[in-house]
Parts: C-alpha cells; structure tokens; sequence
C-alpha cells in the first residue's frame, strides 16, 4: 500500500481461524511501502485453575503440572502458527515477524498495537470460539471500539 | 482475494473524508472501481445531496474509475445492500468513534456493516484526521458547518447541535432516576 503512509505498520491478529488466515492473505495481498513492517500476534490465554482448598498437595502439583503442560504446548503451537504468517507475508514482501502474547485476547492486542506503534489492526470477523457471535466476534466488535487505530475486518 | 470493486460510503462527515483518502488509494492499489455511496435517511430532503455526492465523487475521482449512487433507507443496511449487489470486494467506511450513550443511539452504521457485509471492511477512526496536519479543503469546510444536526435538522457545526444534547442528556437522566428510584428495585 504505497500511498497512505498510515500503512507502514500493521498488526495482525491470529487465532488459529480460518477467518484469521484471511486476514493475513489480505495484508499480503497489499504492496508492502518501503520498511513495510507486519507484526502477527497470537494471544494465547493462560490456563486458569480454580482454587482447589481441599484437594491433596500431592494432586494439587500433578494438576498444575497438567496445566503448566497445557500452556506449553498451546505457546508451542500458536508460536508456530504466527511463525507460519509471517513467512507467507515474508514472501509476500513484507518484513514480518510472529509474537505469541500471554493474556486476554482484546487487551493484549491493544498491547501489540501501541508496543509496535501500528497504523492498522487486521483482524478476522470471527474467531475460534465464535458459536454466539455468529457474525462477528467478540474480539473484532470490541477492536472496532476501542482500536485507537484504524480497524480491517476480514471475512 | 484482490477486490475489484470497493465502496466508500459518506455522510459528509470529516470522518468520512479520512476513509475516503484511504479508499481511493485503496482502489488505486488493486485498479479497483470506487463505488462512492451516501444514503438518504427516510425522511429527509434529498435535493442537495445530489450536488454533494457528485461532487465528493469528483474529488476522489483522478485515474481512477468512480461510480457514484445515491440509496435511501436505512444506512447500514442499504450499504450492505448494496455491496452485495454490486459484488464489492472491500468496503472502507469512516467511523466517529462514540462510546457510551450515544455511540448507542448514532454509532451504529459502523458495526452494522461489520457484522453484515459479504466483504472485508476497513473501519477509520475519526481521530485520524487531526495527526496529519494536511489542511482540509475549503469545500469540505463548508460542508460541515452546513450541516444539518442529526436530531432537529438545524444547521449545526456539529453532528447534533447543542439543545439537542442537552435534551438527550436530560432524558436518560430522567429515565436513569426513575430506574433506580428507592423502593423500585427489582420492579421491571
């Protein structure tokens, strides 16, 4: 996109959706201007154990073992998804590169946005978990709100 | 993937002005045809409106192609409407930013067109207009201080004039006290 200089830095959000991946094909499809930079964020959300008072010490660390597993291999796989994006749009072109943030989705992208100081956010219209919001995710609506920057939303 | 027809649609607004930049650069990039749109709410004269848009599509309109159309009804979804009558591939759409109360009653368009278009959409915040310092054309001007404000149609400087807040102010304080009145809770 060589004439609005707006679209110098441009983050992407991931979730592993179909929709998501389209967002990335599209920002590939877009000429990357001279230091053309994309930056594809995956937020991963910890695992959240409830207190357990009552359960045994010995049970409690093999649970938490359990989940500690859990977030590795989740980490694991949403780092090779960002890492995959963002050769695609290395070939496209761009100078990119996957980050995997550890958090809620919204707020660590907002994160994403003022750390990369990016022109636009690129999202998918839904996302992995997106059984109630049938037309548009939760994440992508509340970007639209609350996106300092310019939001796309790809279908 | 590449969209060959991409839709502008405008209120006039400043806020729209900074998406129409960006839609016309966007068409420029994929050698899309630029479909400028404004839709006339239900009830309002459209004898001017025509004079505008032509004129908004004239200044997007250099090497490129531009169609304009003029639709009545409701905004979101006429614009949704149209898209998918016309096989729009991306839609750049201005958005005022509101929160709260009145993003409620007027902000709406935006995420209409969102949830509902067959097509990527490109939001652009209002708020991008200020940073660039590119100073606004003389006509634009003038269209915005014409405007009529949203709620009682009397020209206005801004999106719904003075009086008009004030009421709207006023009434959701009254409905917000009668709501939580002592003795009243848990009452639908």
């Amino acid at each position: 996109m060589p004439a609005p200089r707006s679209y110098r830095r441009i983050v992407v959000g991931l979730d592993g959706s179909a929709h998501s991946r389209r967002a990335a094909a599209f920002v590939a499809w877009l000429r990357p201007p001279r230091g053309g930079r994309v930056t594809c964020v995956r937020v991963v959300e910890p695992v959240r154990l409830p207190s357990m008072p009552l359960v045994p010490a010995p049970m409690r660390a093999q649970i938490a073992g359990q989940a500690a597993a859990m977030d590795r291999s989740r980490r694991a796989v949403a780092q090779r998804q960002v890492d995959g994006a963002a050769a695609m749009l290395a070939k496209a072109g761009w100078r990119a590169r996957g980050v995997v943030r550890i958090g809620l989705p919204l707020p660590e992208l907002l994160a994403a946005i003022r750390a990369e100081r990016a022109d636009v956010l690129v999202v998918g219209a839904r996302g992995a978990g997106a059984v109630t919001h049938f037309l548009l995710g939760s994440v992508a609506e509340a970007a639209l709100k609350r996106s300092p920057v310019e939001v796309l939303v790809v279908k | 993937m590449r969209p060959t027809e991409i839709l502008f649609p405008t209120d006039f607004s400043p806020a729209s002005e900074a998406a129409g930049r960006i839609a016309r650069a966007m068409a420029l990039e994929a050698g899309a045809r630029l479909h400028v749109l404004h839709v006339v709410p239900p009830v309002t004269d459209p004898s001017q409106l025509a004079a505008q848009l032509a004129r908004a599509g004239q200044r997007l309109a250099e090497g490129l192609r531009v169609e304009t159309a003029l639709r009545t009804g409701l905004a979101g979804r006429t614009i949704v409407h149209y898209a998918r009558e016309k096989g729009i591939g991306l839609i750049v759409l201005g958005t005022h930013g509101r929160t709260g109360f009145s993003h409620a009653i007027l902000g709406s368009v935006a995420e209409t067109v969102v949830r509902l278009a067959p097509c990527p959409v490109l939001t652009v915040p209002a708020q991008l207009l200020e940073p660039v310092g590119a100073p606004v054309p003389a006509a634009a001007t003038a269209v915005t201080s014409a405007r009529p404000c949203l709620v009682c149609a009397k020209p206005s400087d801004e999106l719904v004039c003075e009086p008009c807040r004030a009421r709207i102010r006023g009434e959701a304080l009254e409905q917000k006290q009668e709501a939580e009145r002592p003795g009243r809770r848990g009452m639908v």
